[in-house]
């Protein structure tokens, strides 16, 4: 099973990205599904209490770093667990109340590799 | 259908509570590690249309470490349109009413990264509840129980760790359209009912 992103926008008045999706089996469509993903451009982990240079901090005190958020890593990681639970029926029932539009409020869709993926023809399954 | 990708994305929107009813909003992890604590997630902007079909959910928790990885708690979500975050009140979450639906699991040395565990049902109820609507916030409750050794990423920890929840739903009324491939239509579906 593969699947290929058809199209990836943003929910009208949100930052919220749309994602289209088709799975194929032998290269034919098999099933289509349609993903809003809540991704954060960024996002900070707890390192300790210790600074960023070993300097020991001050008690209270905790080092944080804010790191950049693989987005397209986490559009694939969606999709593929998403293909690993549903069971793809042959139907197409889109929420016919969302309404998207081409704009990119957060910067999501222009970080690196998330316009690649478009039309891309990827594996459903993570390698053993 | 249509899948809804959540993350926690507040340090009050997770929390645990220990057995005095002592409430953590900032701690690196939720520390489920014996029975009578709690955990409290939340999820806010839940656009799930009011009455639709839960086909799936998943609550996706990170969990660090294999010194805290057994798995025993029953999973509610919490039975309110609209609920509000958490605070240090005493017992925040385990005074808020839950779901009759809740997920039971029993699971020893699941190991560590991402588990997932399926809470269709306690979603299903608060989607068809009355009040619910579209945008609003969901909570599920985590009630630890006896053998429980669980510690799983915070907001606070690493905000890409945080909880997370997949809902895979059908809204009322959507169109059933067809699949189209090299072969022509595989099936048409009107009302719920497939034609081939």
């Amino acid at each position: 099973m593969k699947f290929k992103i058809t199209k990836i926008e943003t929910v009208k008045g949100s930052h919220r990205l749309y994602v289209d999706v088709a799975f194929l089996d032998g290269g034919k469509i098999v099933h289509r599904n349609d993903f809003v993903m809540q991704i954060a451009l960024t996002h900070c982990e707890y390192v300790g209490r210790v600074g960023p240079d070993g300097e020991q901090l001050d008690k209270g005190e905790q080092y944080f770093e804010t790191r950049d958020t693989d987005v397209a890593a986490e559009i694939v990681a969606n999709i593929r667990r998403y293909a690993e639970r549903a069971d793809m029926k042959r139907v197409d029932n889109r929420d016919p109340d969302i309404s998207t539009e081409d704009t990119d409020p957060l910067g999501l869709r222009a970080k690196e590799g998330v316009a690649d993926l478009i039309g891309a023809e990827m594996p459903a399954e993570v390698a053993a | 259908m249509t899948t809804l990708n959540l993350q926690v994305a507040a340090s009050s929107d997770d929390a645990d509570e220990v057995s005095d009813g002592t409430m953590d909003l900032t701690s690196v992890n939720i520390s489920l590690t014996a029975a009578a604590q709690w955990g409290g997630l939340r999820w806010n902007n839940v656009t799930v249309p009011q009455g639709a079909t839960i086909d799936t959910g998943t609550l996706q928790i990170s969990i660090p470490s294999t010194d805290y990885d057994d798995v025993y708690v029953d999973v509610y979500g919490e039975d309110e349109d609209d609920p509000g975050t958490f605070t240090t009140d005493n017992s925040n979450i385990s005074g808020r009413t839950p779901t009759t639906a809740k997920k039971s699991v029993s699971a020893a040395g699941v190991g560590t990264g991402w588990y997932s565990i399926t809470v269709t049902d306690p979603v299903q109820e608060i989607v068809n509840r009355g009040g619910f609507a579209s945008g609003n916030d969901l909570v599920l409750i985590m009630d630890a129980q006896t053998s429980i050794s669980l510690r799983f990423k915070a907001y606070d920890g690493d905000s890409g760790l945080a909880a997370k929840l997949d809902i895979d739903y059908t809204a009322a009324g959507a169109a059933g359209l067809p699949v189209v491939s090299g072969e022509g239509i595989h099936s048409l579906v009107f009302g719920g009912v497939t034609v081939r």
